[in-house]
């Protein structure tokens, strides 16, 4: 039995938010997009319905894959946090805020649900944090900046850059989230 | 490197290669992510007179990594939806210790920006982009990251 993590309009004090979905290895693909891990694959069962392990192809990653590829990212973060608390940010940008740090651990969290993978964090030149993603020549990124301003931006990196703003809640980093996945998987 | 009474020079050829200073990890070579380039102005070194790219490290960010771009890469106008043109050019501002001293400003309607909040926020995140994407790292970083 398995159970797919989805995008829901709960929050994120809420329980799970999951739900089990009748999918066929098909849906699976065509819900999350080829050629892309992102879709969360857990053991456990939970309402009603049932999918078996063995329907979903073996290359969607597991928790233990989705622990591996996050965690050097919640690290980063903590680094951040801690250089900051010490008085030790030796960068010349301006530390990220409690608030661009809150947010972006948001996000990263949202992103380990969905099991869609960034490819690094860094702090931003304008003074926040950036969450980014790269895959060939296709780039895209999240940035949450200390002035409280959300921003995002997919580019082919061949002249079609496409900057978007980020609503500040849920369903605005699932929007970009989705945006991002999308401009990958196309 | 230092100014030596020499004028302000106003004129940039096209192909005239610009310096810029950033942080983060980054293999020579590669281009830079738009996380890393500041708006709406910034400094680079311009390397018209004998400018060094290794000038725009100094005096104090020695352990930096430098990028550089050409004049003509600079992105061109951009509107925004509320149909306002912005605008990029490249002025000389030399300093005494630091001859080569350039910046890169912002133009609304032909107006220059000296604060963030004047350019609309996709406007400028798409600059950053794109101007990031024409940077081509000469010297990576040395800095520890935090």
């Amino acid at each position: 039995m398995a159970q797919i993590v989805v995008r829901t309009q709960q929050s994120h004090a809420a329980p799970p938010r999951t739900y089990r979905q009748h999918a066929s290895h098909q849906r699976i693909r065509d819900y999350f997009g080829q050629g892309i891990k992102s879709s969360r694959v857990m053991s456990y069962s939970f309402e009603s319905g049932f999918l078996l392990q063995d329907e979903i192809d073996r290359s969607l990653p597991s928790d233990d894959e989705v622990f591996t590829i996050f965690e050097p990212l919640w690290d980063r973060l903590a680094g951040f946090e801690a250089a900051i608390s010490k008085g030790e940010w030796k960068r010349y940008s301006d530390p990220p805020s409690d608030f661009s740090l809150s947010i972006a651990k948001q996000i990263l969290e949202r992103l380990s649900e969905v099991a869609f993978f960034p490819s690094g964090i860094t702090p931003s030149a304008e003074g926040g944090i950036g969450i980014y993603f790269e895959q060939g020549r296709k780039y895209a990124d999240i940035e949450v900046l200390n002035s409280g301003k959300l921003l995002g931006v997919t580019s082919d990196r061949a002249g079609m850059i496409a900057p978007f703003e980020v609503a500040p809640s849920f369903e605005g980093y699932d929007k970009a989230i989705t945006r991002v996945r999308e401009f990958f998987a196309a | 490197m230092f100014r030596h009474g020499r004028p302000l020079d106003p004129e940039f050829d096209s192909a005239e290669r610009l310096f810029y200073r950033f942080e983060g990890e980054y293999a020579l070579g590669a281009s830079l992510r738009g996380l890393q380039v500041r708006s709406p102005d910034f400094s680079v070194n311009r390397e018209k007179h004998g400018g060094l790219a290794a000038y725009v490290l100094i005096p104090n960010w020695l352990d930096l990594g430098i990028a550089a771009f050409t004049v003509s890469s600079i992105p061109g106008p951009a509107t925004s939806e509320g149909e306002v043109t912005f605008s990029w050019r490249v002025e000389h501002v030399p300093e005494e210790n630091n001859y080569h001293h350039s910046e890169i400003h912002t133009f609304k309607s032909g107006v220059k920006c000296t604060r963030s909040a004047q350019v609309s926020d996709t406007i400028k995140k798409g600059f950053r982009q794109a101007l990031a994407e024409k940077m081509e790292v000469i010297k990576i970083c040395r800095k520890q990251a935090s």
